[in-house]
């Protein structure tokens, strides 16, 4: 393989990796403090990035103006589904097997909407007209990517500080660890779950900015980056945030190179192997045994 | 033990999405009421899933043609309707709506809109004497599927076409991009047969596949002179076409009847020009075509897949034409169909061969000065 070859799929890698970091790293919060999988999360980024195509593309807003209430929006969104669904089941008492069947409710709800109200169509937000990329070592990355690459670190290094050194943040992990203890000194493990959503949320609104401008849209987008953010926040180790954008990276970085080699049609083929290779050998992940240790 | 069960939980919700992902969701519309008073007929589309930037646009014409055919005295006087069953693209749902509506909603005649649906619902139609009536429908293996079988599209000659142009043209090395489907595999094997030159690159990608850029990366650097684009949903496609631009790769676009939009334009703006992609011809200036193109676009605005969709409204006028004809009767309506020589229709002059097929002529077209043209 070539040099420039290398390093362009490399920052293939790089750019995939991060839009699957941005994916896990709302998905993994909302699993790690409420303990069960929150399906719609990846139909909420379909949305909200439909949401920002009505607002700038539709409407014409101001683009700054646009990605603010994007994220507004996606947050008060998530909110709204712990609110009226999530938070209804758990006063019955469900188990969080009937809330992951109500989260897959949500989801095919949702993306029956987008299509209702946007049609099926692919759809192009266009805020840059499509021109060439920047030159590095024979290899191209957009502006765009860049912004990506940096916001996915910038998220890791924000989540880390969140979680560790804000009093929100720590209560989270108190309840993510336990929550019967943490309700004893006196931590709302309800309206930690509503906090949950509401970051979760925000997080998959700037993904869906972000994924929105590099990506064309169709209604069912969502689903399939859940199922990599899913397999990146497994590798990763459930239930760590910061593990999952490390499995994102590199289950972008296999993705990507396992490509070169092999027809694009056996893409899953790859994804899949990685999966079944750390569920034989490694089930708690890439971080999963750290935190065992902690514990 | 516990860590068995969640390794359980995680194959079950990953196996979930995988369908999901697949199969969209479903939108049930064959609710209706059946009425004696009516005369209803099958029609299985795409109302959700990737197929439905080809069901939707289809229905939509059909339901234009359907208020003609009421407004012009219905069938013998009875109202013609359709029972509609969303099919999301998809083999075995087509094959479980076709038995349905000829089971159950006891049809004698049922419409199709694409070859994946046309191949699942053939062999149900023609064991049960039922008329499958398709269009999209290009697919070659649909010749030999019966007496019952018939289609207002032709056999797909895209690809020969595509073909044919990259040799005349002088294109000696090529990619050839597809997208695994019923309708452009055959496209991609016909250039494959067909072409003189060497291709480089001969990728097929999944419907489902989030990401294109290794596909670009393989383009690039195999320094190609023409890449052959055959998607059945633009969306991917648009994203490559848009990375090769950014990796600043200066070869010629070649696609199929999917480019044949206005969306593509609007999306991709001046990266769009020069495209040249094979479909069915259509004379615009035909009279009828123009007034019921005018007609679509006056509700719906542009015409997606053009050929396409106006060949789902012109089976409707073809069918109901050939009921009053026939009083009703389906060996007369078979026979009916089987005569058709040099009939105006809405989607231009159709033949129907001794097989069921169509006959109608592929032609070159090319996005100039931001309009798709006719070349050839």
């Amino acid at each position: 393989m070539i040099l420039s070859i290398f390093i362009q799929l490399l920052i293939n890698s790089l750019v995939v990796g991060a839009i699957y970091a941005l994916v896990a790293s709302g998905f993994s919060l909302i699993y790690s403090v409420n303990k069960f999988v929150h399906f719609a999360h990846g139909a909420t980024i379909a949305f909200s990035a439909y949401f920002l195509y009505y607002l700038f593309s539709v409407l014409g807003l101001n683009f700054g103006f646009s990605i603010v209430i994007t994220v507004i929006f996606s947050s008060l969104f998530g909110y709204g589904m712990n609110y009226f669904v999530y938070g209804q089941l758990r006063k019955n008492k469900t188990s969080s097997v009937m809330l992951l069947v109500g989260s897959l409710g949500l989801l095919i709800l949702i993306e029956s909407l987008t299509l209702i109200l946007f049609g099926s169509n692919a759809k192009r937000i266009g805020l840059m007209n499509i021109s060439k990329g920047i030159e590095l070592g024979g290899a191209f990355i957009t502006p765009l990517q860049i912004v990506i690459i940096i916001v996915s670190i910038l998220l890791l290094v924000g989540l880390f500080v969140f979680t560790k050194k804000t009093k929100l943040g720590i209560s989270m992990r108190a309840v993510s660890d336990n929550e019967s203890v943490a309700e004893i000194v006196g931590i709302s493990s309800k309206r930690i779950y509503s906090w949950s959503f509401i970051i979760g949320s925000a997080l998959s609104g700037v993904a869906a900015i972000l994924i929105g401008l590099e990506h064309n849209l169709g209604p069912t987008m969502g689903t399939n980056l859940m199922i990599r953010g899913f397999v990146a926040t497994i590798i990763g180790g459930i239930g760590s945030v910061y593990g999952a954008i490390f499995g994102a990276f590199l289950l972008g970085i296999v993705e990507t190179f396992g490509v070169w080699y092999i027809p694009s049609a056996y893409k899953d083929a790859i994804v899949f192997s990685l999966l079944l290779i750390f569920l034989l050998f490694r089930p708690d992940g890439i971080l999963g045994h750290r935190r065992k240790e902690v514990k | 033990m516990k860590k068995h069960n969640s390794r359980i939980q995680i194959i079950f919700i990953l196996l979930f999405l995988t369908l999901i992902s697949s199969t969209a969701c479903q939108i049930t519309p064959g609710d209706e009421t059946v009425s004696e008073s009516t005369y209803y007929i099958g029609w299985l589309g795409a109302l959700t899933g990737t197929g439905t930037q080809w069901g939707e646009p289809a229905l939509r014409a059909a339901n234009i043609a359907l208020d003609d055919v009421n407004n012009d005295g219905g069938i013998n006087g009875k109202e013609l309707a359709f029972i509609i069953e969303d099919t999301q693209s998809l083999g075995s749902i087509t094959a479980t709506a076709a038995k349905k509506v000829i089971e159950v909603d006891d049809v004698p005649i049922i419409f199709t809109h694409s070859s994946i649906e046309s191949l699942a619902a053939a062999p149900i139609a023609e064991q049960s004497g039922t008329i499958l009536f398709g269009s999209a429908t290009s697919t070659p293996d649909l010749t030999d599927a019966g007496d019952y079988i018939f289609r207002v599209t032709p056999v797909n000659r895209e690809g020969e076409l595509i073909a044919k142009t990259l040799n005349d043209e002088g294109y000696d090395k090529i990619a050839v991009i597809t997208e695994q489907t019923k309708y452009t595999t055959p496209i991609r094997d016909a250039i494959v047969r067909n072409y003189n030159g060497e291709i480089i690159v001969d990728e097929i990608f999944l419907s489902d596949d989030v990401d294109v850029r290794t596909i670009v990366t393989k383009i690039k650097s195999g320094e190609v002179d023409a890449v052959v684009l055959l998607p059945f949903d633009l969306t991917r496609i648009m994203q490559l076409i848009q990375m090769l631009k950014e990796q600043d790769v200066d070869a010629q676009i070649f696609g199929n009847a999917a480019f044949n939009t206005g969306e593509l334009i609007e999306s991709l703006g001046d990266s769009a020009e020069g495209m040249k992609f094979a479909t069915l011809f259509i004379d615009d200036n035909d009279p009828k075509i123009a007034s019921f193109v005018q007609r679509y676009e006056g509700v719906y605005g542009p015409i997606p897949n053009k050929a396409h969709t106006l060949d789902a409204a012109s089976k409707i006028y073809i069918i109901a034409d050939a009921l009053r004809d026939c009083n009703e009767d389906i060996s007369c309506v078979k026979q009916y169909l089987y005569d058709i020589k040099g009939l105006e229709t809405v989607s231009g002059t159709l033949t129907i061969d001794e097989n069921g097929d169509a006959d109608k002529k592929f032609s070159l077209k090319e996005v100039q000065n931001g309009e798709i043209i006719f070349t050839s």
